[in-house]
């Protein structure tokens, strides 16, 4: 290859970088990009060193909606909120909370707090010390930790596999209106929520039956959700009808 | 453990789906990239959507950067660019001109523009390409820096400057020609 020629495949790739070639020389470019490696090389080269140049420009902290909107676009579970926008993913959380559309439960990215996280490992911690067997400690387990802000009620979460029974200890007496009861769900990153039962609102440590249909749900990335619910709805309400209280992820461990 | 290795340890946990590394990836980045947005676009709210886009490219593709590939930081910038020329092609008649071309010249010499986050790590790289742009005669450098920061193409090149066409287009060429030689020279 001459030289020229190598100069002309350098100014392209420079020149797509820097977005000056025309929308046809662009489409044409794109398309030897996808058979000739010595062309992505040089785009590489480029991409790297033009981009140094964006060193040179001041940082600025973007709204801590964007990456609400990034999580929320991707289906993430958002394990830790950005630090910067701690705030407003609480009030985020709250206004979630607080509507009744049934779209919320579609797509719906809460955010648990860091203290829910910590608390999750913690009781990871304790649930392995508690597992003695070689077998009881390799089986998978799981946490949740749901926490009302406003009045700092939360409860911890934990069940194994191989049992249908979870563990709820409620860290005080939250208010239910009369005529209400909390339902507790689990829902699948990619399906429908699942009953798992009523939600505790007094205080200590309770035991929740989990169905089939529920430890499924389990085994995939899912979602704790409560809501509350009329008390005469019928128990085995195949969806929630009612205002969604609380969201948290459910923590995984396994081995 | 150096930012870089920090940085590219993220991305490639990010690759593997790790939601946690992603979030770090995003805290630790996004303000030099929101930076370069909103030089660009000029418009808090196109960048802040160029951003959002930005990172979805990011969470997509993190699995195509390699480190040879050059520092994480200017890979994700280039994301992040190409989305704001994305923009800017769908919105380009809206696009407001700014008022001090000579602003984007004056950047690359001011110091103090580079974040504390970013500065150890980057200077020495910024200022290979700093010294190889000053090599370049003056209508060269300024038409290659519009591009960049402002996205401008050939033909807002030869208005903004009040050239000729073909001579923007012969600037920007002869002046990316040099730099690459330049910065051959320097590697």
């Amino acid at each position: 290859m001459g030289e020229s020629e190598q100069q002309q495949r350098s100014l392209t790739a420079a020149e797509y970088v820097l977005g000056t070639l025309d929308p046809r020389e662009r489409s044409r470019y794109e398309t030897l990009l996808m058979h000739d490696a010595e062309a992505r090389r040089e785009l590489a080269y480029w991409e790297t060193r033009l981009g140094e140049l964006g060193l040179a420009v001041p940082a600025a902290e973007p709204p801590a909606a964007v990456w609400d909107r990034v999580t929320h676009e991707l289906g993430l579970e958002r394990a830790t909120p950005v630090a910067p926008s701690r705030e407003q993913s609480s009030t985020h959380n709250r206004a979630a909370a607080n509507d009744n559309s049934p779209g919320i439960w579609q797509g719906l990215a809460l955010v648990a707090s860091v203290a829910a996280l910590v608390m999750a490992a913690l009781l990871f911690t304790g649930s392995t010390e508690r597992e003695a067997t070689p077998d009881a400690a390799s089986a998978p387990a799981y946490a949740s930790v749901v926490y009302d802000e406003p009045t700092g009620m939360s409860w911890l979460v934990t069940a194994h596999a191989g049992t249908d029974k979870m563990s709820v200890v409620a860290m005080g007496d939250y208010d239910v209106p009369e005529g209400k009861v909390l339902r507790a769900w689990l829902k699948p990153e990619n399906g429908e929520p699942v009953l798992l039962g009523k939600w505790p609102n007094t205080h200590g440590d309770h035991e929740m039956t989990v169905s089939d249909a529920a430890a499924e749900c389990m085994n995939q990335p899912a979602k704790l959700m409560v809501s509350m619910e009329d008390a005469g709805a019928a128990n085995g309400a195949s969806t929630p009808n009612g205002k969604l209280m609380w969201t948290s992820p459910i923590a995984r461990r396994t081995g | 453990m150096a930012e870089r290795e920090q940085l590219a340890e993220w991305l490639s946990a990010t690759a593997r789906g790790d939601e946690q590394a992603f979030q770090r990836l995003y805290a630790a980045t996004s303000s030099q990239l929101y930076g370069l947005l909103l030089r660009i676009l000029r418009n808090p709210e196109r960048a802040q959507d160029a951003l959002q886009d930005a990172y979805v490219r990011v969470w997509q593709k993190a699995d195509t950067y390699a480190p040879e590939r050059g520092a994480p930081l200017t890979w994700l910038l280039s994301i992040a660019r190409y989305r704001a020329l994305d923009v800017l092609r769908r919105k380009r008649p809206e696009v407001a001109m700014p008022e001090e071309p000579d602003m984007v010249a004056t950047l690359l010499e001011d110091e103090q523009s580079l974040s504390p986050l970013q500065e150890n790590e980057n200077q020495q790289s910024l200022e290979a390409i700093q010294v190889c742009l000053r090599s370049l005669q003056p209508e060269q450098r300024d038409s290659v820096l519009l591009a960049y920061y402002e996205g401008l193409t050939h033909q807002e090149l030869a208005e903004r400057l009040d050239a000729p066409l073909g001579t923007v287009k012969s600037w920007i060429r002869r002046g990316l020609l040099r730099l690459r030689e330049c910065l051959g020279e320097r590697a």
